[in-house]
C-alpha cells in the first residue's frame, strides 16, 4: 500500500470506527436530529479549519484566530440589533474587513519581521483579545435582528445555515487551494521554500494571502457563532484556535507544510464532533473535552511523523 | 531562520554596526518609565511590591527559558502553573494534607506533564510549540477536574507561608527565588548538563555527533521547565490563599517575553539565568508601571505583546539570531 492511499483512507477509516462504535454503544446517536446536529457543531470549527489549512501549508500557523473571531464579531455586533439593511451590510463589511486586516498583520509581521509565525500570531492572539475587552469591557450585545439571527439559527432547504456557509466555505477553498495559482502556489511554499522562491514565487505575497484569508474566515464563523449564540462579548471563543488546529492535524495537514487538504481538515473537524459528541452521549464531564482535543493533536502529530519516516 | 533579503538589509546593516544591547534599551525604558512617575513608582514599598511580583514570573522564566536555549518553547507552563496550584490547594483543603506533602505532590504533577513534554519531543522531530500547544490543553483539563472548574480556596496560614512570612526580613518567596537562581545559574555554567544545553541550541546536529545525548538533555529541559511551573504554580496559588484552573493563563507568555528582553534568542544557543533575571524584574516593572497608569490588563496584553515581537524582530535583523 503507498502512502497516498494510506492517507487518504486512514482518516475515512477512522471515523468509521468512530461513528460504528458510538452506534453500538448509543442507539440514539445515529438519529437524523443528532447527526444534523454533529453537522451543526462542526460547521464553525470547518470554517475556521479551512483558513487554518492554508496557514499550515505554508509551513505556518495561526494562534491568533480565536482572537480575532471575539474582536471582529463585537466589533460588529451594534450593527445587527437594527435590522436595517445598511446596518446589515455596515456590520458585515467591519467584521469581514477587521478580520482580513488583522490577518494581512500577521502575515506582513511574519514576513517582513522574519519573526517565526507562532509568536507572531501568538502576540496578535494576546493584543487582538485586548482590544476586544478594552473596546467592549463587560459589555454583551444581544437581540440580533432575525434577519441577522438567520445565519446562525435558520436553514436552506432543511440544511442549516451554518452548514451551507461551511459547505459553500469548503467548496470554494478547496477549488482555490487546488485548481488555481494561488493554491499551487501555498503548496510550493510549505514543500519547498527556497526552491518556490528561486522559482519565482512571491513568498511575501502567498503568505499575506494565507493569513489574511485566516483572518476573514475567522470574521465570518465569528458572525455565525454570535448569530446562533444571540449575544456577542469580548471573551468568547477562546477554544477556536485549538479545535480548528486540532481539525487540520487530525485532518493530515502536515505542521511542516506542503500536505494536506481542505478535505481531509474537514474529515478531522468531523472526527473532532463526534468525539465530543460521544463523550456528551456518554455523560463524560465537559472538563475532559481540553484534554481528549489536546492528546488528539499530539496523537495526530506523531502519526503524521511515523508516515513520513516509513515513507523514506 | 529562514533569511529574505529585502529592504530590512541597511537596517540590519545599520543594527550590526551600533554597538546597542537591545536589553541596555529596554533597561533605559524602563528607568525613562520610573522617570515619568517617581512619586509612586520609585518608593520603597512599590519597589518591594514588584521584587515579590517579579519572584513567580521570574521562576516561571527559567523554564521558559531551558526550552528556548535549545531552539524549542513550552507554551503549557501556564496552564503546569494552574494544574500545580489546584493539586496544593485541593490536597490541603479537601484531604487535608500538610502543606510540604500537597507542595511535593503539586511539584510531582508539573514533572509529569513536563516529562511528557520532554519525552515527546526528544524522541520525535515535531515542533515543540505544537506538543506543548496539546499538553496545555491536557493540564488544563486536569487542573478543571481536580478543581472541578471553581476556585478551591485555602485560605489558611499553613497554605499561604509562601506569600506572606519573611525570614530575616526577606519574604520567603523571595528567599526561594534566590535559590531556584543560584541552582540554576550553578547548572548554566558550571555544570556540563548546562554547557549541553547550549551546545544543543548552537547547533544540534554538532551536539549529537561530539557525543552528546541530545534525546537525554531534552528531556530534562522539559521536565526542570515543568518543575519549575509547578513551583510557581503554587507560589501564586499560596500568595492568593486559593487556586483556580484559570490563575496560570498567560504566564507562559510572560515567560517568553522576559526571556527575549533578558536577551535570549528565540534562534537558540544564547540567554543567561541573570541577565533573565533583570528580563523579568523589567516585565513586573513594566506590568506595575502600567499598572499604576491605570492601563487595564487589556491594553498590558497588546504592549507586552508588542514588545515581545519588537525585541525578536531586532534581534534576528541585528544577525545575533542567524546561527
Amino acid at each position: 500500500m503507498n502512502r497516498a492511499f494510506l492517507d487518504r483512507f486512514s482518516r475515512i477509516l477512522a471515523l468509521v470506527l468512530i461513528v460504528v462504535l458510538l452506534a453500538a454503544t448509543k442507539p440514539n446517536f445515529l438519529g437524523v436530529r443528532n447527526l444534523l446536529n454533529i453537522l451543526n457543531q462542526a460547521s464553525l470549527n470547518v470554517i475556521v479549519a479551512v483558513g487554518m489549512t492554508f496557514t499550515m501549508l505554508i509551513a505556518g500557523i495561526d494562534l491568533s484566530v480565536g482572537s480575532i473571531l471575539a474582536l471582529t464579531s463585537v466589533m460588529a455586533a451594534r450593527f445587527f440589533q437594527t435590522g436595517g439593511v445598511s446596518d446589515m451590510i455596515a456590520g458585515f463589511a467591519v467584521a469581514l474587513g477587521l478580520g482580513t486586516f488583522l490577518g494581512v498583520l500577521n502575515g506582513a509581521a511574519i514576513v517582513h519581521l522574519r519573526v517565526p509565525a507562532f509568536l507572531v500570531t501568538f502576540g496578535m492572539m494576546q493584543a487582538a483579545r485586548g482590544f476586544a475587552y478594552l473596546f467592549n469591557s463587560g459589555v454583551i450585545y444581544n437581540n440580533f435582528d432575525g434577519k441577522f439571527l438567520f445565519l446562525g439559527k435558520g436553514d436552506v432547504l432543511g440544511v442549516p445555515t451554518p452548514v451551507a456557509i461551511a459547505a459553500l466555505v469548503l467548496g470554494l477553498f478547496g477549488l482555490i487551494l487546488a485548481k488555481t495559482t494561488m493554491g499551487r502556489r501555498v503548496y510550493m511554499v510549505g514543500a519547498n521554500y527556497s526552491s518556490a522562491r528561486y522559482s519565482g514565487i512571491s513568498i511575501g505575497r502567498t503568505t499575506i494571502f494565507a493569513y489574511a484569508l485566516s483572518g476573514l474566515l475567522a470574521a465570518l464563523a465569528g458572525l455565525v457563532y454570535i448569530s446562533r449564540l444571540n449575544a456577542a462579548e469580548a471573551i468568547i471563543g477562546e477554544h477556536f484556535n485549538l479545535m480548528a488546529i486540532a481539525a487540520a492535524a487530525i485532518g493530515g495537514v502536515s505542521f511542516n507544510g506542503g500536505s494536506g487538504s481542505v478535505f481531509g481538515t474537514v474529515l478531522g473537524a468531523l472526527i473532532l464532533t463526534i468525539i465530543m459528541n460521544g463523550m456528551n452521549l456518554h455523560g463524560i464531564p465537559t472538563q475532559y473535552q481540553n484534554l481528549a482535543t489536546g492528546a488528539a493533536i499530539i496523537l495526530a502529530v506523531l502519526l503524521d511523523r511515523r508516515a513520513m519516516r516509513a515513507e523514506v | 531562520m529562514k533569511s529574505v533579503a529585502g529592504p530590512e538589509g541597511r537596517l540590519k546593516r545599520a543594527l550590526a554596526v551600533v554597538p546597542v544591547d537591545i536589553y541596555a534599551i529596554v533597561l533605559l525604558g524602563a528607568i525613562f518609565w520610573a522617570a515619568c512617575d517617581p512619586g509612586t513608582f520609585l518608593t520603597s514599598g512599590n519597589f518591594m511590591n514588584i521584587m515579590e511580583q517579579c519572584t513567580i514570573l521570574a521562576v516561571i522564566s527559567i523554564a521558559s527559558l531551558l526550552p528556548i536555549i535549545t531552539k524549542g518553547v513550552d507554551l503549557s507552563l501556564g496552564s503546569i502553573m494552574s494544574f500545580a496550584g489546584v493539586v496544593a490547594a485541593y490536597l490541603v483543603r479537601n484531604q487535608e494534607w500538610g502543606m510540604a506533602p500537597a507542595c511535593l505532590a503539586a511539584v510531582a504533577a508539573g514533572a509529569g506533564v513536563g516529562m511528557i513534554n520532554g519525552f515527546i519531543i526528544s524522541r520525535n522531530n515535531v515542533a515543540p510549540f505544537i506538543i506543548t500547544l496539546g499538553t496545555m490543553n491536557i493540564a488544563k483539563s486536569l487542573a478543571m477536574v481536580v478543581s472541578n472548574s471553581r476556585t478551591i480556596s485555602a485560605n489558611t496560614p499553613s497554605f499561604r507561608w509562601l506569600g506572606g512570612e519573611t525570614v530575616g526580613g526577606v519574604p520567603y518567596s523571595v528567599a526561594l527565588m534566590l535559590a531556584v537562581y543560584l541552582v540554576f545559574d550553578a547548572l548554566m555554567r558550571k555544570r556540563r548538563l548546562g554547557g549541553y544545553i547550549y551546545a544543543i541550541g548552537g547547533n544540534e546536529t554538532a551536539a549529537r555527533l561530539s557525543g552528546i545525548d541530545v534525546r537525554l538533555v531534552k528531556f530534562l529541559t522539559y521536565t526542570f521547565g515543568g518543575v519549575l511551573a509547578a513551583v510557581a504554580g503554587v507560589m501564586l496559588a499560596s500568595r492568593l490563599g486559593s487556586a483556580n484552573p484559570g490563575y496560570g493563563d498567560g504566564f507562559e507568555f510572560y515567560g517568553i517575553a522576559s526571556a527575549v528582553v533578558g536577551g535570549a534568542s528565540m534562534a537558540g544557543g544564547t540567554g543567561s539565568v541573570w541577565r533573565m533575571f533583570a528580563g523579568s524584574f523589567i516585565i513586573s516593572a513594566l506590568r506595575n508601571g502600567l499598572n499604576m497608569a491605570g492601563l487595564p490588563v487589556s491594553l498590558q496584553m497588546i504592549v507586552l505583546g508588542l514588545i515581545i515581537v519588537g525585541i525578536v524582530t531586532l534581534d534576528t535583523m541585528g544577525g545575533r539570531g542567524e546561527k
